[in-house]
């Protein structure tokens, strides 16, 4: 075929496109036609609800189920463990040791042992806590009255478990004694047959 | 193709297939019915998927709305759609082996059923357009395959050439030489019609 004309003229063109577009008519809608249709209108997004509120209803959802499955206060312990970066013991304090790694280096060791007396402190503060009541915490919860008669009272008992001791210490001596002297007594019988008669002053003291 | 307003107004292409974007089930309505024919009547004189026509049309309608949070009206739509049709013809040329310049000789010769009736009253004159119209046909069959889907694009849209370049992957002077081509080829084998 040798080159075309340059100059070709436009009106033979559009001829040849008009003819074209009239040649063939378009058929009907059919079930393609149809379904292509109802496929787009399918996948318009609905106006509601929007992803966001699914999004939020979802992690509703799923706080829900978690505080159902676990205790609150786990929950909350092991929420404070992650905030801190897995630092906090179980026992609610600082684990210094882990965060000794997460502080810079400048006053790390002033640092540790503030945590470290911190721990110190609860540790101390919950044992007191634990131990007995001291009788200075009671006398200044019910007032000086009430010290004054605790006091004595307390030197009443006292005078009264000295008395009880001294008369069992004396009870205890005399009963000491007495046995001496039996023990006297029972030695100078069996020595009895080997001394001389002597004055009836002796008998009569036997 | 004078339905088609310019992007902007109301319901040009571009403006219905943002409001289509926004939930516009309307809209997607309109599209459709604008470049229904065109584009099947494009990929049915595409040479070798006569007989998947429907198939690839249906595809490239679907790629539309799947791809419709992607679109942006940088391009005509004519140019984005006909260039998702170009891009699924060659994929299907790829995958089953036929090269673009082969011819397809299965093509479907149109019934005098489907070409459009012009009311003729004269029977000769009734008989004289349907054979004109056939022959018409067959001689863009014949074309080349490159030529004649620039013909076809030129004939069912209003898109310029440089657009007909950027949806069919070639440059603007080889989409303009080949639509001087496919005319000159066309008249010479209708000049026994003129």
């Amino acid at each position: 075929m040798s080159r075309p004309n340059c100059d070709l003229d436009d009106q033979v063109a559009e001829k040849l496109y008009a003819a074209y577009r009239s040649s063939i008519k378009d058929p009907p809608y059919g079930a393609r036609d149809h379904a292509l249709l109802r496929a787009a209108a399918g996948s318009v997004p609905s106006r509601w609800p929007r992803p966001l509120t699914w999004a939020a209803l979802t992690l509703m959802v799923a706080v829900l189920g978690i505080l159902i499955a676990i205790p609150p206060s786990h929950v909350l312990q092991r929420m404070a463990r992650i905030s801190a970066g897995g630092n906090i013991t179980p026992q609610g304090g600082v684990d210094a040791s882990r965060v000794a790694g997460l502080l810079p280096k400048a006053g790390l060791e002033a640092q540790k042992h503030e945590l470290e007396d911190q721990n110190l402190l609860r540790t101390q503060t919950d044992a007191s806590l634990k131990s007995p009541p001291d009788d200075y915490l009671i006398d200044a919860m019910f007032g000086p009255a009430w010290a004054r008669e605790r006091q004595s009272a307390q030197a009443a008992l006292a005078l009264q478990l000295s008395a009880e001791s001294q008369d069992a210490m004396l009870a205890m001596q005399a009963e000491e004694i007495e046995t001496n002297l039996y023990d006297m007594t029972m030695e100078l019988e069996r020595n009895a047959p080997r001394l001389q008669p002597g004055p009836p002053s002796v008998r009569r003291y036997r | 193709m004078g339905q088609r307003k310019i992007r902007g107004e109301p319901d040009s292409d571009a403006s219905l297939m943002q409001r289509y974007c926004a939930g516009d089930q309307t809209a997607f309505h309109i599209l459709y019915g604008r470049y229904r024919g065109p584009l099947r009547r494009f990929v049915t004189r595409s040479p070798g998927h006569s007989n998947e026509a429907d198939e690839i049309v249906q595809e490239v309608w679907t790629a539309v709305i799947r791809g419709r949070r992607s679109y942006r009206p940088l391009a005509k739509f004519s140019t984005y759609l006909f260039s998702i049709a170009h891009r699924r013809l060659q994929d299907r040329q790829r995958r089953f082996g036929r090269t673009v310049g082969s011819s397809d000789e299965s093509a479907p010769r149109p019934s005098p059923e489907d070409l459009i009736d012009d009311k003729a009253t004269l029977p000769d004159t009734w008989i004289h357009n349907i054979q004109l119209r056939q022959a018409l046909l067959a001689a863009i069959d014949a074309l080349p395959p490159a030529q004649r889907e620039v013909f076809i694009l030129k004939a069912e849209t209003d898109m310029s050439l440089e657009e007909i370049a950027a949806a069919t992957g070639a440059k603007p002077e080889t989409a303009k030489s080949r639509l001087r081509y496919a005319i000159a080829h066309l008249r010479v084998q209708l000049r026994d019609w003129t």
